[in-house]
């Protein structure tokens, strides 16, 4: 899955073997996320007999489908070299403004959540201008619109829970299909967008050019900050997505229904094996870096992990990732 | 054999199968500037990467001053001695000259406390003993790529290398610095210092060599030049080619009276000035300049890379306004870059390459026709004959010459018919450049225009029509390429310098 994916991924296995013949580095090095993911799936399941169930799994991917979705844009980002910390607070403006405005503003649910989208979604290409026209870091920049929108929830649900939101709204994040949640469809749905998007698409194509060499992509013509802006609007959609179906799994809105989820999101991003400098990385990757998370988290919990502990050994897991990713790059590039 | 101070002898090495260096037998005198010639691909970064403990050999020893040597990595070699200075630069572009030339390698009082003065008072003699204008507190960014090279170079000094790799030192440096270059090598030379020099340019060889080594295909061709006066460049071309080169410069004039493009007072305000000149269909216009006389930016300017102040540009007798890379696309104007990282994109395939700057063409409603995209690249890889193992190869795995002929495809595929190419032979080896010759032929022959800015003055009398030279941001003089010499165009070139120079 990682590999037909990317259209550097691709070229870099036939490459490698072409070169190196079946080399095993080669094979870690190409295949890391998703034997990660294998081992990890197999420790869990003699950990606990629970674990390697259908009905687990399902859960798993339900646990996961609103990270999975986000971190389809912060992909989207990461693969133009920049970073996105502002998705849990776009996730929390989207989410909160739809819910006021579906409650104290007596607006109808379709309307209500087209504004929660296009608010997150404009805060998105404000991200996009500042970097581009600003020039400013998208590090920077994005801290800035992470605490700015933040404090924009706040200001929207005066710092209270918002309830009582129409059931039609809730209805993405709390109903099933069958026995699948319509989440679960909804990270498909996105997974398959970003695909599609990045692997078909002149912009998927352009997004890659400009993560490993925007100077190069800009004297070939690729217009680089208006795929920049665009890229970071679409995070910001995402997010809004994410925002929709968060909002039903709680059954209310919050201003800080969002905060930590940036940083899962990037880790879920570079356990998929994107590198973190841009240029490099799938959409499969992310869905496996996603997976991963809801494992291990998932996993734990069967075992009776504290959330404490839980942490510990997520952070432990990002630093390992970080350095797979600079030992990928001292190795083949 | 006791005279050679460095010797590595019987070096094999091979990557994944593929040998690259078949029992190399290479010596260095203390004291000589030993040139290693050969092909890109040749086998020469390899030997060197070797040398300073990159790669380990798979058979062979290296035996400095007698010794045998093993080298683990380059900080090692650099402790025995051995120097390198790669063609990119490894400074730190916001510290000092002075800072860059000490780094890592502070004097200490007391073993503690850093001894400025005395690192200071070390550094500026050299920069005096060899009069080259330089503050060493300033910020090394401030001063062009050529002085740069210079500290770099003297960083390996300071390190009391007594053998120093010098890998394509000239690309980048304008002739004048190249004078101060060769000063400073002969100046240390005479210290007992050696060298082992890498270039493309013949004409350096003669001027600052001792002995010559040839390496094509990981072998040494013959053996060491023991005297570098009893070969010829044609008999150096022979061994590095492995046949005769019968026409290095094979121009073909298929110049039209029609005109193309016409500039008229161009300027940026601080790059360049009041610049003019037309170029007509199927001319190679050369452009001549030292480092800093703006023709770079000029090209870049044309390209809409560069914001303009003043003067006007007409394409095709109607009044272009530069905008951006993309409106100077769709006007069918193409730029190669100067730095081939800056105009192509090494982590992606060459196919991609190829068709990325295909605005329209390769997309439907902005879906990639991935097939048509390789179909038109393999169809490019044949007629320009870039050498790969297929379309699918990453472009930074290819060589300078292909990734070069790569560049010109890019452009052809889209109906480009200016073509501005800012050094295009750059760090190309000499069969490449003959390719590339004769594909700017093709593109002449078919009314296509190539503005082309040449540090390399045999090119320019060779491959140009007409050549303009830059001096200081200014057209100093409009030249015909026939009947020029280098000499006159280096006058323009240099102005007033020149007297000091020469």
């Amino acid at each position: 899955m990682s590999n037909q994916n990317s259209e550097t991924g691709v070229s870099v296995t036939k490459e490698a073997t072409k070169k190196q013949g079946v080399s095993v580095g080669v094979f870690i090095q190409q295949f890391s996320p998703i034997l990660i993911l294998l081992l990890l799936i197999i420790v869990m399941s003699f950990a606990n007999e629970n674990f390697l169930q259908v009905s687990n799994f399902i859960n798993i991917i339900r646990q996961t489908s609103i990270l999975g979705v986000m971190a389809m844009g912060m992909t989207l980002v990461i693969l133009t070299a920049g970073i996105d910390l502002s998705v849990g607070s776009l996730m929390a403006v989207a989410a909160t403004s739809m819910a006021v405005a579906a409650t104290a503003g007596n607006v109808p649910a379709p309307l209500a959540v087209l504004l929660g989208v296009v608010c997150g979604t404009a805060l998105g290409v404000i991200n996009g201008l500042v970097i581009t026209i600003g020039k400013i870091q998208p590090f920077i920049a994005t801290l800035g619109m992470m605490t700015a929108a933040g404090g924009i929830a706040l200001l929207i649900t005066d710092g209270m829970p918002i309830t009582g939101i129409p059931a039609s709204m809730l209805a993405i994040g709390s109903q099933h299909a069958g026995r699948i949640p319509i989440s679960v469809f909804v990270f498909a749905a996105v997974a398959l967008i970003s695909w599609v998007l990045l692997s078909k698409t002149s912009f998927g194509r352009n997004i890659y050019a400009i993560g490993g060499n925007s100077e190069a992509a800009r004297t070939s013509g690729i217009r680089v900050e208006r795929t920049m802006i665009v890229v970071y609007a679409i995070s910001g959609f995402f997010c809004s997505i994410a925002g929709i179906v968060l909002m039903g799994r709680i059954n209310s809105a919050n201003a800080l229904m969002g905060s930590g989820m940036e940083l899962n999101a990037i880790t879920a991003v570079a356990l998929g094996g994107t590198s973190l400098a841009g240029g490099f990385g799938s959409v499969g990757g992310t869905v496996i870096g996603v997976m991963t998370i809801g494992v291990l988290n998932n996993g734990l919990d069967l075992m009776d992990v504290s959330a404490f502990w839980q942490r510990v050994i997520l952070g432990t897991m990002i630093i390992l990732v970080v350095i797979l990713d600079a030992w990928r790059k001292r190795k083949f590039e | 054999m006791a005279n050679y101070m460095l010797e590595m002898r019987n070096i094999k090495k091979s990557f994944y199968g593929t040998t690259v260096l078949h029992n190399v037998n290479f010596g260095v005198k203390a004291g000589e500037v030993h040139i290693l010639l050969g092909e890109n691909g040749a086998g020469k970064s390899t030997l060197m990467k070797v040398l300073s403990g990159v790669h380990r050999p798979d058979s062979g020893e290296i035996m400095l001053n007698g010794q045998k040597c093993e080298f683990r990595e380059p900080a090692h070699s650099l402790k025995k001695g051995i120097g390198m200075v790669y063609q990119e630069l490894s400074l730190a572009p916001n510290m000092s000259v002075l800072e860059n030339i000490w780094l890592g390698n502070l004097p200490k009082k007391s073993k503690v406390f850093v001894d400025w003065k005395m690192a200071k008072r070390k550094a500026e003699e050299v920069f005096e003993k060899l009069d080259i204008p330089i503050d060493v507190t300033k910020r090394v960014s401030k001063y062009d790529l050529g002085l740069q090279q210079l500290v770099e170079i003297f960083r390996v000094i300071y390190q009391d290398a007594k053998l120093i790799v010098l890998d394509e030192p000239t690309s980048s440096l304008s002739e004048m610095e190249v004078r101060k270059l060769f000063e400073t090598i002969n100046l240390l030379r005479s210290q007992g210092v050696s060298f082992i020099y890498i270039t493309h340019k013949l004409d350096e060889v003669f001027e600052i060599g001792d002995r010559v080594t040839v390496l094509r295909d990981g072998e040494v061709i013959g053996e060491t030049v023991e005297d570098i006066k009893q070969v010829t460049k044609d008999d150096l071309i022979k061994m590095m080619v492995g046949r005769d080169l019968e026409d290095q410069y094979p121009k073909e004039p298929a110049v039209t009276d029609d005109v193309m493009l016409r500039v008229e007072h161009l300027t940026d305000g601080k790059n360049f000035h009041d610049v003019s000149f037309s170029i007509r269909k199927g001319e190679v216009l050369g452009v001549a300049g030292l480092v800093g006389a703006g023709n770079s930016e000029l090209a870049e300017a044309v390209f809409g890379l560069r914001k303009i102040k003043g003067g006007k540009i007409y394409l095709n007798g109607s009044e272009y306004k530069v905008k951006d890379p993309v409106h100077a696309i769709n006007n069918h104007i193409g730029l190669l870059t100067r730095d081939r990282r800056s105009g192509l994109i090494g982590h992606m395939p060459l196919y991609v390459n190829i068709s990325v700057a295909q605005r329209k063409s390769m997309s439907n409603f902005g879906f990639r026709l991935r097939r048509k995209e390789r179909a038109q690249a393999r169809d490019y890889i044949e007629k320009l004959r870039i050498e790969t193992t297929s379309e699918n190869k990453l472009l930074r795995n290819l060589s300078g010459g292909n990734q070069q002929k790569v560049a010109v495809a890019k452009w052809i595929c889209n109906g480009t018919r200016l073509f501005v190419m800012d050094d295009p032979t750059r760090g190309v080896d000499v069969g490449a450049k003959v390719e590339i010759y004769k594909l700017i032929n093709s593109l002449t022959a078919q009314g296509d225009s190539v503005l082309m800015i040449s540090s390399d003055m045999p090119e320019l009398l060779g491959i140009s029509d007409n050549i303009m030279v830059m001096q200081k941001g200014r057209v100093s003089a409009m030249l015909s390429a026939a009947g020029c010499t280098q000499e006159k165009i280096f006058e323009k070139m240099a102005g007033e310098e020149a007297h000091i120079s020469s």
